[in-house]
């Protein structure tokens, strides 16, 4: 499988974790699983480089862990702060306005 | 534990990184690890592929704690400017802290008169002044040295920037010397700050080896320090 260029995503693995942990707490292996599925593996990395992200993002206080004892074995689920929705809603809004610049500017080539 | 989990750990904690976090990490890399074997096995693959492709799947060792390394020290400002933190904080945060006192000193003699009238302080307490002078300054060297190792261990900077710091309070308290002269004779008493140096080395090295001790103390909890345990005892599981 591809890798995607970890440059060109900038800010994006962090718009896309706090988005999946806005709708549930989820583990590392569950939130890999949820971003594979729901880009239909458009969105692909070096599985293990999720943590360094969630690990930066709890450093901010936009998620909290718990850890919960699942099946004999103990999970580290991530959940969403109160800041981590405010950063969620105001990244929402950047790429949105990023994804209509770029749309314009496509459009504008294409006309 | 797979070789690769422990290239992951040796390279995290060679950086400082505090035990706690690495042993949190590296469970949560083993466990994503034994998701992905399981994965693999139903899908059909015997336990040799499954491992390698459970291996494949999280990427390179080196990568990932490089990632996590970078993620850490530029998680803020002070993170950033490693020269800032371990190079002119300590001292300056030395100088100030002593300053403070020294003026809280003076301040308090002159209200209370103490400089003018020996007998407007019992001697008892002079002698409390006294002690409490060089014990404040051991205090906050060692405060100081402590809290620059913690601080080099929480932004993974490793024990080289522990010891600039420390270097740095060593070389400060060496040649810095402060004295409070009573006001037994005829003369005004009063306290003198200042930098010197004489041919009285011992004295000079006794008074830099306080940060010192601190970065061996460190250097020793870095090498012998256990991350699991540290992480188990730090958080304990919810079911």
């Amino acid at each position: 499988m591809a890798r995607t260029n970890p440059n060109f995503l900038n800010g994006v693995p962090e718009l896309v974790l706090l988005t999946l942990l806005s709708r549930q707490a989820m583990y590392g292996y569950e939130l890999v699983k949820a971003i594979q599925r729901q880009s239909r593996d458009h969105l692909a990395f070096g599985e293990g480089c999720i943590y360094p992200i969630l690990h930066y993002l709890e450093a901010e206080k936009l998620v909290r862990s718990r850890r919960r004892a699942v099946d004999g074995r103990s999970r580290h689920y991530y959940e969403l702060t109160a800041r981590g929705q405010r950063r969620l809603e105001a990244l929402t809004g950047e790429w949105k306005g990023v994804v209509t610049a770029v749309d314009m500017i496509m459009g504008g080539r294409h006309a | 534990m797979p070789e690769w989990i422990q290239d992951a750990e040796r390279r995290l904690r060679r950086q400082g990184c505090p035990p706690a976090t690495v042993a949190r990490l590296i469970g949560e890399l083993k466990d994503h690890h034994a998701d992905l074997e399981e994965q693999a096995a139903r899908d059909g693959l015997n336990a040799d592929d499954a491992r390698e492709f459970a291996i494949r799947e999280l990427g390179c060792a080196g990568v990932l704690a490089d990632r996590f390394i970078l993620m850490r020290r530029r998680c803020d400002w002070w993170g950033r400017h490693p020269r800032f933190l371990f190079g002119l904080m300590p001292l300056l945060l030395f100088v100030l802290g002593y300053a403070g006192a020294v003026m809280a000193v003076a301040l308090t003699g002159e209200l209370a008169g103490w400089w003018q009238h020996p007998a407007a302080m019992p001697s008892g307490t002079w002698m409390g002044l006294m002690w409490s002078v060089p014990l404040f300054r051991l205090g906050l060297l060692l405060y100081l040295a402590v809290l620059a190792c913690r601080l080099a261990g929480h932004y993974c900077y490793g024990w080289k920037w522990a010891l600039l710091a420390c270097v740095v309070l060593a070389l400060h308290a060496c040649f810095q010397f402060f004295e409070v002269v009573l006001p037994l004779s005829l003369g005004r008493g009063h306290v003198t700050w200042g930098y010197g140096f004489s041919n009285d080395w011992e004295s000079h090295l006794a008074k830099g080896l306080p940060p010192m001790l601190v970065f061996a103390w460190y250097l020793l909890r870095f090498r012998f320090a256990s991350p699991v345990h540290a992480f188990e005892e730090s958080t304990p599981a919810t079911s």
